[in-house]
């Protein structure tokens, strides 16, 4: 396993969270295959100067969403996914999202333009 | 599975104590151990190390009694103390000889090569090197006896930032191996801030938590917001600060804070240095004034 990977310490999203979101777009987007094995959890951990709890955490979500399943004594590995559906749900929840932010940029009269400004400018700082 | 088991541990100094202290050190995991100078981390570890006797209380460690496994259990503990014991009239190359006796699983390779790695002077008096080769040299010796479980009080205290980073990489190598330990003290708490799984807070004698580190950030978060919040949420809130422009406090509710209040407060993560600050501060009881 390969991967490219970023962890920000600043951001308000827990580390468990952002490393969960990274592997499963590698899963999703096919750098990561059916079938491929992760790193250990300790050797990720390592890799990425992380808590072993906190890739235990990761690994114990991803495993329960089903993007991924272990064998005893042998690792984890990704599971076959369904990646039409997949991204389904993940549109689904985009929208869910999206229709929390319009209102709460109602309150304060913000304009979907503005909006929009908004989102470009924090995508540039990412 | 524990790696060291502490049970009602009571300990009179007279004026310090260590109370009622109830601890498991997990296997396979790093434990941080966090406090301020004086809150009795050293203390405690000097229980474990048996260098005190404790009043009450027992302590267990890789699955064996303290008191009457002492030698064969210190053979398999890596220490590093904030204080240094070796001798100080003799190099890191008589050392190396004195250690062979003393530890059962003793590798020269390994302490030779870490020697190397550190920049430490194999042939010269350990009493002519300076604060941070000395740490560095306690490192190698602690690392350099196949010990289980490694302790640390305070071991970056006397290091520069690159070495320290240097030895928290170390640390995480040690980690890939499931049967090693590590308890790690320290008040510099952005060391622990990334690898800990484990947080243990002591104030004044007593554990004041000890916690998974990502239930830790989860369950405790900063809140600011504007002064007439405070009354109303003074329950929800520990530690308050104010200021002109509004409050600073820790919560254990961010989510009822947010449903209550909504964009009146924002919620944001701490790091461990603040939650030991917010803390602190319900305890001089800032927040009652």
């Amino acid at each position: 396993m390969d991967l490219d990977i970023k962890i920000s310490n600043q951001g308000d999203v827990p580390i468990y969270e952002q490393l969960k979101n990274e592997i499963i777009r590698h899963i999703i987007t096919g750098t990561l295959k059916p079938g491929e094995p992760l790193l250990s959890m300790r050797a990720l951990a390592k890799e990425l100067s992380i808590s072993i709890i906190t890739t235990k955490r990761a690994y114990q979500d991803l495993e329960a969403s089903g993007y991924v399943y272990s064998v005893v004594g042998k690792g984890t590995f990704v599971k076959e996914q369904d990646n039409e559906s997949r991204r389904e749900q993940i549109l689904i929840e985009v929208e869910k999202k999206l229709k929390d932010l319009i209102s709460t940029a109602n309150k304060i009269e913000l304009s979907t333009e503005e909006l929009m400004e908004m989102m470009k400018v924090m995508e540039g700082e990412q | 599975m524990n790696a060291l088991t502490i049970t009602g541990l009571n300990k009179d100094m007279g004026r310090f104590r260590l109370k009622d202290i109830t601890l498991n050190i997990r296997k396979g995991y790093i434990t941080g151990m966090i406090g301020e100078n004086g809150a009795g981390k050293s203390t405690l570890i000097q229980h474990i190390l048996s260098l005190k006797k404790q009043d009450e209380g027992q302590i267990s460690i890789l699955g064996q009694d303290l008191e009457t496994e002492r030698e064969a259990l210190l053979n398999r503990i890596g220490v590093v103390m904030s204080e240094n014991y070796l001798p100080q009239n003799i190099s890191p190359k008589k050392l190396n000889k004195l250690l062979a006796v003393y530890y059962k699983n003793w590798r020269p390779d390994k302490f030779f090569s870490f020697l190397k790695r550190f920049n430490i002077d194999e042939a010269s008096k350990i009493k002519y090197f300076s604060t941070g080769e000395k740490a560095k040299l306690s490192i190698a010796v602690a690392l350099s006896h196949e010990a289980e479980l490694l302790i640390l009080d305070e071991p970056t205290s006397n290091l520069d930032p690159t070495f320290r980073r240097e030895l928290l990489d170390i640390l995480q190598t040690l980690m890939m191996e499931e049967n090693t330990t590590i308890l790690f003290s320290t008040h510099i708490t952005t060391d622990l801030e990334k690898i800990a799984d484990y947080i243990v807070m002591i104030d004044e004698g007593e554990i004041v938590f000890d916690m998974e580190r990502e239930v830790l950030f989860d369950s405790y978060k900063k809140v600011k917001g504007d002064l007439q919040i405070i009354e109303d949420a003074d329950e929800l809130l520990i530690g308050t600060t104010t200021n002109a422009l509004g409050f600073e406090a820790m919560t254990r509710e961010h989510q009822a804070l947010e449903e209550l209040y909504g964009n009146k407060v924002l919620i944001e993560n701490l790091t461990i240095e603040e939650i030991m600050y917010f803390l602190k501060n319900t305890k001089r009881g800032v927040d009652n004034e």
